[in-house]
């Protein structure tokens, strides 16, 4: 980050490198948040836009991955902020399609693989269901791990509300999995 | 289930389904906040519901995501296009700064030396 701060806007090798090392995080938490690869990819750009624009602003280096996870989340939260209401129309990820977005590591027990990745699917579903402020509440807290005063932050609201919305949206997503995936809630890997 | 009996006590049953109490000690705890048993069983099913979706939740995390393949071309090109922008903006600025002086000087230029000083005085 310091090496980019000395050599941007002239040489922007360094950022480069930052891009590379940074891209599948900042894409990951976009596309969870968003649901949507489109939208994902234009903000994970944006993202870096902004880094580009504003690197040299930055005087703890320390900070750094904090700022950048807060810039994807707000400027997420942003898109979804905009999003008109309207029912999506989803076109859920075949099963058995080998081209679908999860890379499952390589393992020599594929009964495992198919259960993970059948879970992940469904949970995947349940997600893009849930209203959005439920959603992005329990995909920060659970996937992301932020902290509820992190999350309070960013969503501004309290701590309270986060918390109401967590459980209200885990609630949610159990009753989804049983429409969706019948079974799903009893699998064994989980 | 039954929406509703539980939402006041939401935020204290999401921190229980963060740590391990179950069975009779989670209704225990729940029972010092929660007079009726009815409540009481709903709220650490609600416990339950929780701490395992949120089990379910984590296995997210390894589910890897594809970045798009051309991800850093398209956002180098941005970025260069950003560059550009912002030059061409520098570039209009710094000429409008020197149009704008250029006509603030041809404009006192017109009025009488005299009646300049006396402004100024």
């Amino acid at each position: 980050m310091l090496l980019c701060q000395q050599t941007l806007p002239d040489d922007t090798r360094a950022f480069e490198v930052m891009v590379g090392r940074y891209k599948k995080r900042v894409f990951s938490t976009a596309y969870r948040l968003l649901d949507n690869r489109e939208e994902a990819e234009d903000s994970s750009q944006e993202v870096f836009l902004k880094i580009y624009r504003n690197i040299k602003n930055i005087t703890e280096p320390i900070t750094f991955e904090a700022w950048l996870h807060r810039i994807t989340v707000n400027l997420c939260l942003d898109v979804i902020e905009k999003r008109k209401r309207v029912p999506a129309v989803k076109i859920y990820l075949d099963a058995n399609d080998e081209t679908q977005n999860f890379d499952i590591p390589a393992t020599s027990n594929t009964a495992k693989i198919y259960e993970d990745k059948e879970i992940r699917n469904c949970l995947e579903k349940a997600l893009a269901e849930l209203e959005p402020k439920g959603r992005s509440a329990i995909v920060l807290r659970d996937v992301e791990e932020m902290s509820y005063e992190d999350i309070a932050e960013s969503l501004k609201v309290g701590l309270s509300a986060v918390k109401m919305r967590i459980h209200r949206a885990r609630l949610a997503v159990r009753e989804l999995l049983e429409k969706i995936c019948p079974g799903s809630w009893r699998a064994k890997s989980v | 289930m039954r929406e509703g009996i539980t939402n006041s006590y939401a935020d204290w049953l999401v921190d229980l389904a963060n740590e391990d109490l179950s069975g009779e000690a989670l209704r225990n705890l729940l029972a010092t906040r929660i007079s009726s048993v009815e409540e009481i069983e709903q709220a650490a099913k609600e416990v339950e519901i929780s701490r395992r979706v949120r089990l379910f939740m984590i296995s997210l995390q390894q589910a890897e995501i594809e970045v798009p393949a051309d991800f850093e071309a398209k956002l180098m090109a941005r970025v260069s296009e950003d560059t550009t922008l912002l030059n061409l903006l520098d570039i209009y600025l710094s000429g409008f700064g020197r149009t704008l002086l250029e006509l603030i000087t041809a404009l006192l230029s017109f009025i009488p030396e005299k009646q300049v000083s006396e402004q100024t005085v």
